[in-house]
């Protein structure tokens, strides 16, 4: 038993001197699913991106109190974040690309509008990003062109009131009364065309039942969780090529240690290997991706069963149906991407037509990834859990043994 | 603690080792001499377990290596003529490993690691990956590794292949040091001088056979004080007028169309007078050379052909 954890430990420790391939079969699984994230929207956290919005108010009038107040008007708060600052501030913020824009409101502001005089604001966009700013400016042209329409539609009461207060006096019950029958009248004018409005938009709002919200990490993370397995099930079973080419096979026939030891703790330290790169991405997806998991027990049980099952099964063929090192990585590199393909690591099985799936899970990784969906959603299939995970482990054994005992000597001795 | 009784290996119609039998006893080491293709390190890897020998027996520290293999590979260190190591592995990580092997552990093995370490000098760079390290580096460790756990019976496969002087030199102290220590050491060898200078007794390998064995002193001997002249060049069909004088007293050890071999005593003094006899003949003599009795001489008078054919 202490030649088989030796072998195993020696495993580790060649891993840990050389990391780089430990780290790509772990980095491919979580750059595609980053990349997947990016594609649909959000990780899981959802939500569009909202464009930052910088004020600087220098008219501080009613005006543009009420235009800064309208950018934070619940029906834009989807796409704008509006913030006041002070102006040398909120350059150095756009500079910085922590916001998207930032929008100058002049001095005199206020009373240009109301006089109907012309008057310019400033919109500076972040160099940084590319998208949000246009969205921010987007926004505030709208709200600006509405204020426009609102000063001509009213310029008759406006310009009455405006004209008092520039008199410095205050407007008599008659001049309120006019002021009010204008705007009124103005109203009834404009009501026929926008109360009801002439053009309108009728949502429709689909049912859930119609359209279940897709859920990223959900579809995706177990399948990119089991692609590791599988990555590195392969990498360590094409293995025993480098061990031969470095003359360690040779050097351990020649010892009292038998190869039957020497392969058991070789499967044993690959499995320890497999069982880091699954507790790493057990890890990330939490903390990457919002996900969830219940019943973890369940999950690693799952996922060193089938480790031992990819390892097991892929060693033997590596040392029963290859002649030599390049026959070997070519005939395992094909097997893994069929494996990839059909059994939802890459494409996820939630996207798969109803055949597909089932093809997928009569696959060893399709079928515990079935069980993996059923454990997100809360639920533990206890009796799959087990069967499927005792099976593994017994094919594990059977498979283990034939190449331990019988393949790896003839190959170890070729 | 080495006995190799009637050992025989072949390939379909190829014989790699056609029934030979030696013994190497404590503390000694014994050189198995030959050019390449000789049969040598079929016979180590016999000995040291990776071959299934055809037919004949191998017993290694009173074990026989067929019927209790565990046993009888206990006592060997192997340092093969390939080098078997981690590259991912320190020089200290890997002599660990290897050394664990043998049953050894704890804080024997820890002090025998860092003798062996001192003892091939590397003990400056123990803890650097081996991948890191030079051709030479990697040799000394190999042949460390083999050491490592003390054993009683050394198998070493031309561990000096393609290193320089210095560190040959190095490593045949250290094959020294473990035979006073009192294993018993295969050694085997193209290079004449290595086994001049190493081996208490040498066996002479050509076509899977040992043609002769002995200590050198004794090998030498069988040449007598004669001296091998070589002459290459288009020499012709006969030795042209064997009896005549420049040859009169030299014995002929192989005469082909581009090569003849002569033995004679007092060579360089016949030298000229035998160039001289040739030409006159009719041969075009291209390149001479003049050999003093030694294994090389040996093996060309037994077998016709140089070492390095």
């Amino acid at each position: 038993m202490s030649d088989i954890l030796r072998v195993a430990h020696k495993e580790v420790l060649r891993r840990r001197r050389d990391p780089f391939a430990l780290f790509i079969w772990i980095l491919i699984p979580l750059s595609l699913a980053g990349i997947f994230a990016l594609i649909f929207g959000g990780i899981g956290r959802g939500g569009m991106p909202k464009a930052s919005l910088l004020v600087v108010d220098n008219d501080d009038s009613f005006v543009s109190n009420l235009l800064a107040s309208s950018l934070g008007n619940s029906r834009l708060e989807n796409l704008i974040e509006p913030e006041s600052v002070e102006e040398a501030a909120g350059i150095d913020m756009i500079m910085e690309g922590d916001a998207s824009a930032l929008l100058v409101i002049p001095e005199g502001f206020g009373d240009a509008y109301l006089n109907g005089t012309e008057t310019t604001l400033r919109l500076v966009k972040s160099p940084m990003q590319s998208i949000l700013p246009s969205i921010a400016q987007g926004v505030v042209e709208t709200l600006l062109e509405m204020g426009f329409i609102g000063r001509s539609l009213f310029d008759s009461p406006i310009r009455s009131l405006t004209g008092i207060a520039e008199m410095g006096g205050e407007p008599t019950q008659a001049q309120l009364d006019a002021t009010s029958l204008a705007i009124g009248h103005t109203f009834r004018k404009v009501q026929e065309y926008v109360f009801p409005p002439m053009v309108s938009l009728e949502v429709e709002a689909i049912e859930k039942e119609e359209r279940e919200e897709f859920n990223f990490a959900a579809a995706y993370y177990p399948g990119l969780m089991l692609m590791a397995v599988l990555f590195i099930s392969v990498g360590l079973s094409q293995d025993v090529w480098r061990e031969k080419r470095h003359g360690a096979l040779s050097r351990c026939i020649m010892t009292p240690v038998s190869l039957f030891s020497f392969f058991t703790g070789k499967l044993l330290g690959a499995l320890a290997l497999a069982a880091i790169v699954l507790a790493v991405m057990l890890i990330a997806g939490p903390l990457l991706f919002d996900l969830t998991w219940h019943h973890v027990w369940a999950v690693v049980l799952l996922g060193l069963a089938v480790s031992a099952f990819l390892l097991s099964v892929f060693s033997v063929l590596v040392l029963a149906l290859s002649r030599n090192e390049r026959t070997s990585n070519v005939i395992t590199d094909i097997l893994l991407m069929a494996l990839m393909l059909t059994s939802g690591t890459t494409v996820p099985l939630e996207m798969m037509p109803a055949s597909m799936v089932k093809m997928a899970s009569f696959t060893p990784i399709g079928h515990v990834l079935l069980i993996y969906k059923e454990l997100l959603q809360g639920s533990l299939p206890l009796g799959k859990v087990i069967a499927t995970a005792g099976a593994y482990a017994a094919v594990s054994v059977a498979f283990g043994l034939i190449a331990a005992r019988g393949l790896f000597p003839r190959f170890a001795n070729r | 603690m080495i006995k190799i009784t009637h050992l025989r290996k072949t390939y379909d119609s190829v014989v790699a080792v056609d029934d030979i039998s030696f013994e190497v006893g404590s503390g000694e080491i014994y050189g198995l001499l030959g050019p390449n293709g000789a049969g040598k390190t079929t016979t180590i890897n016999i000995v040291s377990g990776l071959l299934k020998q055809t037919s004949g027996s191998v017993e290694i520290a009173g074990h026989d290596l067929s019927r209790e293999p565990k046993k009888a590979k206990a006592a060997l260190g192997v340092v093969p003529q390939e080098l078997a190591l981690y590259p991912e592995l320190s020089a200290r990580e890997n002599l660990k490993f290897w050394g664990g092997f043998y049953g050894r552990g704890g804080a024997e093995l820890s002090r025998r690691i860092e003798e062996m370490l001192d003892a091939v000098g590397l003990a400056a760079r123990a803890k650097e990956p081996v991948k890191k390290f030079s051709g030479g580096m990697k040799r000394r460790l190999n042949l460390a590794c083999g050491l490592v756990h003390g054993p009683k019976v050394l198998l070493l496969d031309e561990p000096t292949v393609g290193i320089d002087l210095q560190t040959r030199l190095r490593l045949l102290d250290v094959v020294k040091e473990e035979a006073r220590r009192g294993a018993a050491v295969l050694h085997t060898t193209h290079i004449m001088e290595e086994a001049e200078d190493l081996c208490d007794r040498v066996g002479i390998m050509d076509g899977g056979k040992i043609i002769a064995e002995g200590t050198v002193d004794e090998l030498k001997a069988m040449l007598g004080e004669k001296d091998l002249l070589v002459l290459q060049g288009e020499m012709g069909d006969d030795i042209p007028a064997a009896g005549a004088e420049p040859i009169r007293d030299c014995e002929v050890v192989s005469a082909g169309e581009d090569r003849v071999i002569l033995a004679a005593p007092r060579g360089a003094e016949k030298l000229p007078g035998v160039i001289k006899h040739f030409e006159g003949a009719g041969s075009r003599i291209r390149e001479v050379a003049l050999k003093e009795p030694g294994l090389e001489t040996l093996f060309i008078k037994l077998t016709g052909r140089a070492l390095r054919d």
